[in-house]
C-alpha cells in the first residue's frame, strides 16, 4: 500500500478534464460571499500547515469577531519565531530570530483563513467557480469549491470549506493546468464558541517608524493593467533590511495581488526577470525613467510582465 | 516521580491509556514525551496506535477511512528522522501534545502527498539563467503585507529580458 490513497483527492481536483459544471454567476457570487463571510465572522482556533516550494511550516492561528472586524493571531511553531497580530486598529509582525526581535507594522490585516475579499461576488467576473465533491479536512466534512481563472492573468484555488459554515479548512493554489503551487490545510480547528484570546496589548516600540505614508505625487504612469485589477494602495514606506524609502503600490482582482515597488536608480537598471522554482512568484526589474521599478507578486508572469510594461515615466 | 497534574494517573504499564491521554492531550509534557518514547521503541504500541486512527476518533479524521496497515509506522519512522517536529512538546505548559502530535502527523503526510506530485520545472531555460541573484526578500516581506502574511524564503532564478522581445 502506497500514499495512493491520499493522492487520489488531490490528483483528482488537479486533472484537466472537471467533470464538474461551472455554477452560473449568481449561484457563485453566493458560494464565494459565503465563504468570505465565515472566514471573517466566525471565531476560530486551531493549527494549519503551509506548504510552499520546498518549505514547510505549521502555523497556530486563532480569530474572534471584533465587531466588523475580527482580531486573529497567527503564530509559527516551527522554524523562527514569528507571529501576525492583528485588531480593527493595527497588523504587526514580530519576528525573532536568535537574539533578535524585529517588530513591523502590517499595512493590512488578513491572512489565511481570510483569502477572499470582503465583497467576494465581483470575483465571479475573473474566476469560474464550481463544486468538485467533498472531502475531510480537520476532521470536519467539507464541500471543495474550485475557483480557477477565466485568463491568463491570476492563479486559482481550490478550497474545501466546511459544509455547515463555510468555513475554509484546506486552500490549494493551482496554476493554470490544475498543478498545485502553495497549500493551506488545517490539521486541527475548533469553529465558533470564544477562542482563547491573547489578551496581551500590542507591542508598541517607539523607535519602529510608521509603517507608511500615502504617495504625495505619484512619478509613475500606470497606462493600462490586466482585466480585474484595479490599485488597491500606494504608500511610502521602509523596507526591512533595506536602504532608502520605496514607493509600494498594490494592484489586485481581489484574490490575487502584485506589488510594485518604485525607487530611484543610483545606476542604469537591467531589466531582470524573476521567477521562484515553481513559478509561483514572478518579478521583474526594470527602469522607468529615473527610476527603479521592481514588480513582484505571486501571480502568473503575464500579469508581472503587463504591469511592468505599462510603466512611463510622470512629467 | 511522576506528576499527577493530569486527570489520569500516566499509566507506565497500561500502553492503552497512555495512549488515549496522549491523543487527548491529557498528559503533561514529560508524560507525552515518554510515551512519544515508547512509541518509538515498542512495535506493538505503534500497531495499537495505527488501530485508534483507524476508529478515526483520535487525528479528528486525519486517519479516517481505509488507513494503510503501514502508514503509521511510516509515519512514525519519519519522526524518528524528524526530531524537530516533536519540539513543540517542550513548548509553554498547557499546550496539548495531541495537538502537537497530529500537527506532526499532517506535515507527513501533507510531505508524503506533495513529494509523489508532479513538480513544475523551471520555466526558465536553463541557458536564460544568465542574471546575477538579486535580493528579492524585502520587496517579498513588504508583499506579504497583501498576500500570505507568511513568508518562507523564494529560491528565485533570474534571467535578463528584454520586455519588448518578450511581450506576447
Amino acid at each position: 500500500m502506497t500514499w495512493a490513497w491520499l493522492l487520489a483527492p488531490v490528483l483528482a481536483l488537479t486533472a484537466p478534464a472537471r467533470a464538474a459544471d461551472t455554477l452560473p454567476a449568481p449561484e457563485a457570487a453566493a458560494w464565494l460571499q459565503r465563504i468570505s463571510d465565515a472566514s471573517r465572522r466566525l471565531g476560530y482556533e486551531g493549527l494549519f500547515v503551509l506548504r510552499q516550494g520546498g518549505n514547510t511550516q505549521t502555523l497556530s492561528v486563532s480569530g474572534r469577531p471584533s465587531g466588523s472586524n475580527m482580531e486573529s493571531r497567527l503564530l509559527s511553531v516551527d522554524g523562527d519565531h514569528r507571529e501576525v497580530r492583528c485588531n480593527p486598529q493595527v497588523s504587526v509582525t514580530l519576528v525573532t530570530s536568535g537574539s533578535q526581535l524585529r517588530l513591523e507594522k502590517r499595512l493590512n490585516r488578513r491572512h489565511f483563513p481570510d483569502l477572499l475579499p470582503e465583497n467576494a461576488a465581483p470575483l465571479v467576473n475573473w474566476y469560474n467557480v464550481r463544486p468538485s465533491g467533498s472531502d475531510r479536512v480537520a476532521g470536519r466534512e467539507c464541500n471543495n469549491v474550485e475557483i480557477l481563472p477565466r485568463d491568463v492573468f491570476r492563479w486559482g484555488y481550490v478550497l474545501c470549506v466546511d459544509k455547515i459554515t463555510a468555513f475554509p479548512l484546506r486552500a490549494i493554489m493551482v496554476n493554470g493546468d490544475g498543478q498545485p503551487l502553495m497549500q493551506y490545510s488545517f490539521a486541527e480547528i475548533r469553529l465558533g464558541g470564544a477562542p482563547r484570546v491573547d489578551r496581551r496589548p500590542m507591542p508598541v516600540m517607539p523607535d519602529i517608524p510608521e509603517a507608511a505614508r500615502p504617495v504625495a505625487h505619484a512619478r509613475v504612469e500606470v497606462t493600462a493593467l490586466p482585466p480585474g485589477f484595479s490599485r488597491i494602495a500606494a504608500v511610502q514606506r521602509q523596507l526591512a533590511n533595506h536602504a532608502g524609502e520605496v514607493e509600494h503600490w498594490v494592484f489586485s482582482d481581489g484574490l490575487t495581488h502584485v506589488s510594485l515597488f518604485l525607487e530611484p536608480a543610483t545606476r542604469p537598471v537591467e531589466t531582470i526577470r524573476g521567477q521562484s522554482r515553481q513559478g509561483m512568484i514572478n518579478m521583474i526589474k526594470r527602469q522607468v525613467g529615473d527610476l527603479q521599478a521592481t514588480v513582484l507578486g505571486e501571480a502568473p508572469w503575464p500579469t508581472v510582465e503587463a504591469l511592468a510594461t505599462s510603466l512611463s515615466p510622470r512629467p | 516521580m511522576m506528576t499527577k497534574s493530569t486527570s489520569r494517573d500516566f499509566p507506565q504499564e497500561n500502553e492503552q491509556e497512555a495512549l488515549s491521554a496522549l491523543l487527548d492531550g491529557e498528559l503533561t509534557r514529560e508524560q507525552a514525551r515518554q510515551t512519544l518514547r515508547r512509541l518509538r521503541d515498542d512495535a506493538d504500541m505503534r500497531a495499537r496506535l495505527a488501530e485508534y486512527c483507524a476508529v478515526g476518533d483520535a487525528l479528528r479524521g486525519l486517519c479516517d477511512g481505509p488507513v494503510a496497515p503501514d502508514l503509521t509506522l511510516r509515519v512514525m519512522h519519519r519522526l524518528e528522522r524528524e526530531p524537530t517536529l516533536l519540539a513543540p512538546m517542550r513548548a509553554t505548559p498547557g499546550r496539548r501534545p495531541g495537538l502537537w502530535l497530529a500537527a506532526a502527523v499532517v506535515v507527513v503526510i501533507t510531505w508524503g502527498v506533495w513529494s509523489r506530485l508532479p513538480e513544475q520545472g523551471p520555466a526558465l531555460p536553463l541557458a536564460a539563467h544568465d542574471a546575477p541573484p538579486m535580493d528579492v526578500q524585502p520587496y517579498l516581506a513588504a508583499h506579504q503585507d497583501f498576500a500570505q502574511a507568511v513568508i518562507a524564503p523564494a529560491e528565485m532564478q533570474f534571467t535578463r529580458v528584454s520586455l519588448t522581445e518578450s511581450r506576447p
